[in-house]
């Protein structure tokens, strides 16, 4: 139990975050922060067209992201293939190993 | 001319089995008899997708095996596992076993038990590389095949086998000679 | 420094020093990179809303972990994407054979991922964050013997599952 137990650790162990991930996050913040400073001015028209193109430029990414999840599936499907046949090769190893002897 | 027409013929056709995957489209009714089954189809448009993102995560085991995949042109697996014994037939497993007497492909082990049931491994042979591998393993309440085509170096073969190694007769064919090897 | 200046670093190096973390839990429950990236996104902003009720440097760890596993069961609720495994199917133990295998660990992350989310998260802040159950019962709000009860079946199916793929037999 304490050998699959390591496994879990092995597969679950952390990963680094993006490595932009923190200057985005701090990015956001002072937008937050401007924001509620100042909730209304106003050229918030301007504001208004800069937000509709960043909701463009958010679909475009968001097809992007689609296209991402598509390639992660497979991955996934790769990764298990992979596992499949490593285990079964093994498997078969160990029967003529075993007739062998 | 006749016979200069039949010679090409023949040399497409085998140049084409050569090429093409293994048919393994019958076996998919066999998922509705099982308590279990995995389908997977990645031809090389999907392995070229899946690799793009196989060391995404800057993980060292991510990179080895995009260097895997990246010679494959296509990994077909199909696997169930039933309930009961009986839930597929001989029939099944040798129509599989008939493409894989084409010319280019080499079965390099051969298990037969009453008990465990059958396991068979083929590789397609190309001058010292390996193009192609095949595993049927056909227990009692499990059936397995596997199919990986494009170029597979012996040394992904034994990553692919593990720790325990690969099969020594793929090694042994490995080692040998190109002409020693036809 | 202007104290909002030294307030920004301090978040800031709140952000670095935990990213990870927060980051990991996202990618093993989410098993998309995008999707951890703006769950960890979000609890950040989250923290950095309420960094004033931050009492000590567990507490931020505490509340990181509540709400990124929070975030990250809501987000997989609204999804529906992955496949699930009964916890029902989840037999009697069985003797491990240990074969240390690059592949076979990215198979069990992704088998991780197949859980229902519950057991999911409870196996991920055990075995990433090294909790215990009794850790675990207090982030996630739910009592002792289902944590342990949980745990315990999601081990066994997941066992049963590398086991069937690697062809090993269950004793």
């Amino acid at each position: 139990m304490m050998e699959f137990e390591d496994q879990l650790r092995g597969a679950l162990g952390r990963q680094p975050a993006p490595a932009d991930f923190a200057r985005q996050v701090m990015a956001k913040a002072a937008r937050m922060e401007r924001q509620r400073i100042r909730p209304w001015h106003p050229w918030a028209a301007g504001g208004l067209a800069a937000s509709l193109l960043v909701g463009c430029l958010g679909f475009a990414s968001y097809e992007q992201r689609r296209e991402m999840e598509q390639a992660r599936e497979a991955r996934g499907k790769v990764l298990q293939a992979l596992a499949i046949t490593s285990g079964k090769l093994r498997r078969i190893e160990r029967r003529v190993e075993g007739i062998g002897q | 001319m006749k016979r200069i027409l039949l010679l090409t013929f023949g040399c497409a056709v085998m140049a084409l089995a050569w090429q093409s995957p293994l048919k393994l489209d019958h076996l998919d009714r066999l998922a509705a008899k099982a308590s279990e089954s995995v389908n997977i189809t990645l031809d090389a448009s999907m392995l070229k997708l899946a690799a793009a993102f196989l060391s995404a995560d800057d993980d060292e085991d991510g990179a080895d095996i995009k260097k895997l995949v990246q010679g494959l042109k296509g990994i077909y697996v199909r696997s169930f596992e039933f309930k009961n014994t009986g839930e597929y037939t001989d029939a099944d497993i040798e129509s599989i076993r008939a493409q894989l007497r084409d010319p280019g492909w080499k079965k390099i082990v051969e298990v037969r038990s009453k008990v465990d049931g059958d396991a068979d491994i083929y590789v397609k042979t190309d001058a010292s590389k390996i193009g192609g591998l095949a595993i049927i393993s056909a227990e009692p309440k499990e059936l397995t095949v596997v199919s990986i085509e494009g170029t597979i170096s012996v040394e992904d073969v034994k990553k692919l086998g593990g720790n325990f190694g690969i099969p020594k007769s793929v090694k042994k064919l490995e080692d040998k000679k190109p002409e020693e090897k036809k | 420094m202007t104290a909002s200046v030294s307030e920004e670093v301090d978040f800031e190096s709140l952000v670095v020093r935990h990213q990870s973390m927060v980051y990991s839990i996202g990618l093993h429950f989410l098993r998309n990179q995008a999707l951890a990236e703006e769950v960890a996104q979000e609890v950040f902003l989250e923290l950095y809303l309420h960094r004033e009720e931050m009492q000590s440097p567990e507490h931020v760890v505490y509340w990181l972990r509540k709400v990124t596993s929070r975030r990250c069961i809501d987000q997989s609720r609204r999804r529906k994407h992955q496949p699930k495994v009964s916890l029902d199917d989840a037999p009697e133990p069985f003797s491990w054979m240990p074969v240390e295998d690059p592949l076979l660990k990215q198979y069990i992350g992704q088998l991780v991922g197949t859980l229902q989310e519950l057991p999911r998260m409870i196996v991920i802040l055990r075995y990433q964050e090294d909790l215990g159950p009794g850790e675990i019962s207090e982030l996630l709000e739910m009592p002792v013997a289902t944590v342990k009860s949980h745990l315990q079946r999601a081990i066994a199916l997941l066992r049963r599952k590398v086991a069937a793929t690697t062809g090993d037999e269950i004793r």
